[in-house]
């Protein structure tokens, strides 16, 4: 009888005597009940009979005396009562049930991190592989038969349980997890590895590898997709946005996972701590989300372990909130930067960074294979401006364009000036807002070389509090007296000499809008509606997805509009 | 409703709301709705049947997929017609287990007649279509309901078609990969009543099992369980019983079942 009523008496091998009462008991399964007391998990069978007839006694003894492994739950020895063996006893340990780790807000609540999973994962192949050398078979290592201790979120521990389930010598397994199963297979040290692929990938993205909608196969045809290896790698996999980017996953193991997937391949896994480049195509993998006009395609580009994505800029660099510079197309750290303002310009072997610290400009170049140099201008710069690939530097009376010049090491030489009124004139994003005697005027560079310096009377007399330009477009943001915000908007002809413009009421200062280089504008003013434009041809479509939201931050890379959500980097384009 | 959730309608008048979806962190979940019969019938027992359902909620919490359950909670009767929802006051609509504070339940107050067409109705309703709008965002999704009443229907505005036609669509595949709807039973005659007039006791409680089984027949419900008496611990097994149901039934989604035989196909 497994389930105690009154406290019972019993011995454990190699521990002695303890009484088993009513309150220590957990839970019961298929195979008997669970009681726990003081360090220690005791198993009593339901069936001490089957028990006896399945060898169960000498194969606990087989287990305890064969694996010794810090992160395996060995059974240490029967549960005896008058001299029968009623069931086997093992350590406790603490840990989280695997399903939460797969949760995004469960890691952002403890802090866990790609880091943390890598060093998850390498203990879990230490562990498979461990057993392997035993003569051991896991056979059901699904997700709910590993614990993790994560008090060190860096350094988590795996634990694996249900021991007695393993295959080891004459026992055979003989139950599996359908989710983790090998269907292509018998059971095998090759089928063990497929399971540990199963889990760390679940662990890495959060999708089990044969789910995700897939058309052909309804929901939950997990078993069709199994055979028929329809793995998340195929195009055409549809991927819910909690879904963590594969990018994240070192290069050998997804190279590793994709293989296993969808090839079919079965080879032992590389170790999680191994780097290098992935092979594997991601270019398809996509969330694709259905809307009235047509459909807008969210990608996930870029999420940095434990930062989150601050600022972005054309070239394809962003800094994150711990200041560190990543490429975004090889989402390599390219460096790392203080608190103060920064602007990132690239060139063709490298980018020019500027930053202000503690008051003053600091510049610098490096190059893609991350050799950094030290650059000097020699000025008295009060600001700077970035507009597309352009820097200048602003001094009290002039805008200089600065120039990347490659001798034996590099060098910013001053180009072109232009006067300003340095005191007069306000910076904002790619544009200055100049008021020279009560007179308004934009100052903004255009094409390769120019800049444009626009009389715009339509500001005259107003507070500017905003603004933004881009090719042939600013928009202009001031505020009344009474408190009421406005648009102005300025569409410009090429040679930025006539422009059209048009005002309207808005609600606050912020500008949630890019402009990419050809000139077309994606702005959001509300949730569930992007905002398309071509300013200076007047065209303008409102696209409406439930998945817009106000809180997603626009930018672009080059010509593609991106947006970072809490943290994230995603790119957002038409169907 | 507040910036975490959103409103939906549906039917004639029937309401409830969600978890924003943009929210979400995980990339599956288990809809979970408990609907509970207030009529005036369970009148003496409300604290009991408060008790039961924040032990089966709470008890979610040490589930290895909390994580993955969006619980909804409701109560019936008919002194909720005239609010929004026809028969039913939602408690709280689907949100995540770590939003829940059962402490934070309101006091069951027993009075009016039983919509139970409306309990299930919204119930099975409202958990298709934030199904629907789940999967259309490719969030994998399952789903357990469970409708807790002492006695039949008699005081709906759903009809006894709205409700069959709401269950037949949450158990295509199309929409939720499964949906298991369960129907409980529970006594509330009194001791005093079986003391007094044990035979007219007998037969209330027959007539009540009765017409809760047929209901669950007719309307296509997966499950009938008759709890029996509503007594502590038979609600303290009734709340163990919810709350590995929902255990059993996420754990389906994330893995497709427990741990199967191979010996037959290995």
């Amino acid at each position: 009888m497994s389930t105690i009523k009154r406290p019972k008496k019993v011995t454990l091998e190699g521990y002695g005597d303890l009484t088993l009462r009513t309150a220590d008991y957990v839970t019961e399964g298929g195979e008997g009940a669970i009681y726990r007391k003081g360090g220690y998990i005791i198993k009593l069978y339901h069936d001490a009979q089957k028990m006896q007839r399945d060898d169960m006694s000498e194969k606990i003894h087989l287990l305890a005396s064969s694996l010794k492994h810090p992160s395996i739950v060995t059974p240490k020895g029967l549960v005896i009562d008058s001299n029968e063996a009623i069931g086997y006893y093992m350590p406790f340990v603490q840990g989280e049930a695997y399903p939460k780790l797969f949760t995004n807000d469960f890691r952002n609540q403890n802090g866990i991190d790609t880091l943390g999973v890598t060093h998850l994962a390498t203990k879990m192949h230490e562990v498979v592989d461990y057993v392997h050398r035993q003569g051991a078979l896991l056979v059901d290592a699904n997700e709910l038969n590993w614990l993790a201790d994560i008090k060190d979120v860096r350094q988590p521990t795996p634990y694996v349980i249900d021991v007695d389930s393993w295959q080891i010598d004459h026992f055979k397994a003989s139950v599996i997890m359908p989710s983790i199963r090998d269907w292509h297979g018998s059971i095998s040290e090759a089928s063990d590895w497929f399971s540990w692929g199963i889990v760390t990938f679940l662990l890495y993205t959060g999708i089990h590898p044969y789910k995700g909608n897939l058309d052909g196969y309804k929901p939950g045809e997990l078993e069709r997709r199994m055979k028929n290896n329809a793995s998340v790698f195929l195009p055409g996999v549809r991927l819910n946005k909690a879904v963590r980017d594969f990018r994240i996953i070192p290069g050998p193991l997804l190279d590793w996972y994709e293989a296993t997937f969808t090839q079919g391949e079965r080879t032992l896994p590389p170790s999680p701590q191994a780097t290098g480049k992935a092979n594997t195509n991601l270019g398809q993998i996509m969330r694709v989300v259905t809307t009235q006009s047509g459909g807008l395609i969210f990608e996930r580009l870029l999420e940095v372990p434990g930062e989150r994505v601050v600022s972005i800029w054309p070239c394809g660099v962003v800094r994150t909130n711990a200041g560190t510079l990543v490429d975004v197309a090889t989402k390599r750290t390219i460096g790392q930067t203080s608190n103060g303002r920064v602007a990132v310009v690239g060139r063709d072997n490298g980018w020019v960074i500027v930053e202000e610290v503690s008051g003053a400009w600091q510049w610098r170049f490096i190059d893609r294979r991350g050799t950094e140099s030290t650059l000097t201008v020699p000025l008295t710069v009060t600001t700077i401006l970035r507009s597309g690939e352009r820097l200048f530097a602003v001094t009290e009376s002039e805008l200089i364009e600065l120039t990347l010049q490659a001798f034996s090491k590099p060098v910013l030489t001053l180009g072109n000036r232009w006067q300003i009124l340095g005191k007069g004139t306000r910076w904002f994003s790619e544009v200055g807002v100049s008021n020279i005697l009560g007179a308004m005027h934009l100052i903004a560079p255009y094409g390769a070389n120019a800049v444009a310096m626009v009389r715009t009377s339509e500001l005259d007399g107003l507070t500017v509090v905003n603004a933004k330009a881009g090719t042939r477009f600013v928009v202009v943001v001031t505020v009344s007296h009474n408190g009421e915000y406005e648009e102005h908007r300025f569409a410009f002809d090429k040679n930025w000499k006539q422009y059209q413009y048009d005002r309207e009421l808005v609600d606050g200062s912020e500008l949630n809008l890019t402009i990419l280089p050809k000139g077309v504008t994606a702005s959001i003013r509300d949730d569930g509606e992007l905002i398309i434009a071509v300013p200076f041809q007047g065209d303008k479509k409102v696209v409406s997805d439930r998945d817009i939201c106000t809180n997603l931050r626009l930018a672009h890379i080059i010509d593609k509009v991106v947006y970072q959500k809490d943290g994230v980097l995603w790119s957002l384009g038409m169907r | 409703m507040n910036d975490t959730m959103n409103d939906f309608s549906f039917g004639s008048g029937f309401q409830f709301s969600g978890a924003t979806i943009d929210n979400l962190e995980a990339s599956e979940y288990t809809l979970v709705t408990i609907a509970l019969d207030e009529s005036g019938s369970i009148s003496g027992f409300e604290s009991q049947i408060e008790d039961m359902l924040k032990a089966a909620v709470g008890a979610c919490f040490s589930s290895p997929y909390s994580n993955n359950l969006l619980i909804r909670v409701i109560r019936f009767g008919s002194q909720y017609k005239h609010q929004n929802g026809n028969g039913v006051d939602e408690i709280h609509g689907f949100k995540p287990l770590s939003e829940i504070d059962v402490n934070a339940y309101p006091n069951l107050r027993g009075g009016g007649a039983t919509p139970l067409n409306d309990g299930v109705y919204s119930s099975v309703g409202a958990m298709n279509q934030y199904a629907e709008s789940l999967v259309d965002l490719d969030f994998a999704v399952n789903g357990i309901t469970f409708v807790i009443s002492d006695g039949g229907e008699n005081a709906s505005v759903a009809t006894a078609k709205m409700v069959k036609d709401e269950l037949k669509k949450s158990v295509t595949g199309e929409v939720m990969e499964s949906h298991l709807s369960i129907l409980i039973g529970i006594n509330i005659v009194t001791d005093d009543m079986r003391k007094r007039n044990p035979t007219y006791a007998k037969q209330i409680e027959a007539k009540v099992e009765q017409d809760l089984e047929n209901f669950q027949r007719d309307a296509g419900m997966s499950q009938f369980i008759w709890a029996g008496e509503a007594t502590k611990s038979k609600l303290a097994k009734l709340a163990e019983f919810v709350s590995q149901s929902i255990s059993s039934t996420s754990q389906a989604l994330g893995t497709g079942g427990p741990s199967q035989n191979i010996s037959a196909t290995i």
